[in-house]
């Protein structure tokens, strides 16, 4: 059964396990902490519409894009998505709930980015780094995993995908910190590394 | 009804950022540009209904928009907003019949949209 099925029948039926109840508190608290502090950046936006315009100019207050939140949800919520059919089977996500480290992982990147957004200028730069690692590597996994296909040939596929990219990196986006790409391998080894450890030996 | 367009000259990215955010929100069709050439250029291919100007800006500064963009040349608005208080300036402003001289530290985003929409329906009328 599903993570969230399984959720929702043990909060119907039984009594929660401790661990569900701290997930579901710590989700509840990264919501909240988000809410607050979305309503906060808002609240002190609005006080921009009355500040002078040298005002402005002089202390460049954060502009938080809610594009740039949305899109750092929904970029989580499809990657979640497709984890939980791919990977809720394997370590360290074969939890005993199908998919509560996994969703705490997703949820967690989603909270984090968008306090990040809201916080800091230049941020969304690694959210979206992050996420973009996470998507090659789920891209690179359903390749290397289509059937029928032998060694070689998956080898040769994995070879033009990654020239793609890097084709694609080097063209349409624009150039950037050593940082931002750290971060894309980073999260690309991570999920490297959690297939290498998944091999059956 | 087409969205009626606005172009704003600001030099400084987060001051446009807020300009353009804030008017977009009203609903208009907006422009922004870095610098007087920039805005010349802009319109030449597409006059905007209103021309908001900074100044101080690189490569062209707002006098040098104004001078190449005479009353005669031009059938839309201009308001000028300046940190420069001095009376040179609003005499200046005064000569090349600019429709708005401010001052940046008498000016908030949302007074300006309330001068911005004024203006606009001013010409509509």
């Amino acid at each position: 059964m599903d993570f969230f099925g399984t959720i929702t029948l043990i909060l119907l039926y039984e009594s929660p396990p401790f661990s569900i109840i701290l997930f579901l508190l710590s989700a509840l608290l990264l919501v909240a902490g988000v809410a607050v502090k979305t309503w906060k950046e808002a609240y002190y936006l609005g006080g921009i519409e009355t500040q002078p315009l040298n005002w402005i100019e002089q202390t460049h207050p954060h502009l938080p894009s809610p594009r740039v939140i949305g899109i750092i949800a929904l970029c989580s919520a499809t990657l979640l998505i497709v984890a939980l059919q791919t990977h809720s089977d394997i370590f360290p996500f074969n939890d005993p709930y199908h998919g509560l480290n996994l969703t705490t992982l997703f949820l967690l990147c989603a909270a984090v980015g968008s306090l990040a957004e809201l916080k800091w200028r230049g941020s969304r730069e690694y959210m979206l780094s992050f996420l973009e690692g996470t998507a090659i590597a789920f891209l690179v996994r359903l390749l290397l995993s289509l059937p029928g296909r032998s060694i070689d040939e998956k080898v040769i596929i994995f070879l033009l995908l990654a020239a793609s990219i890097t084709m694609i990196e080097a063209t349409l986006v624009r150039a950037r910190k050593r940082g931002v790409i750290m971060v894309m391998v980073f999260s690309f080894a991570f999920w490297a590394a959690v297939w290498f450890v998944a091999l059956p030996r | 009804m087409p969205k009626q367009s606005i172009l704003i000259a600001e030099d400084d990215p987060c001051l446009r950022a807020a300009y353009e955010r804030r008017f977009r929100r009203l609903s208009f069709n907006v422009h922004v540009v870095e610098d007087g050439e920039q805005a010349l250029k802009f319109i030449e291919h597409s006059p905007p209904d209103l021309f908001i100007c900074d100044i101080m800006m690189p490569k062209l500064d707002g006098w040098g928009v104004l001078s190449k963009l005479t009353k005669e040349k031009r059938p839309f608005p201009v308001i000028m907003l300046t940190n420069l208080e001095d009376d040179k300036t609003r005499q200046t402003c005064k000569d090349m019949c600019v429709d708005g001289h401010l001052i940046k530290r008498e000016m908030s985003l949302a007074s300006l949209c309330t001068l911005v929409n004024a203006l606009l329906k001013q010409r509509s009328e």
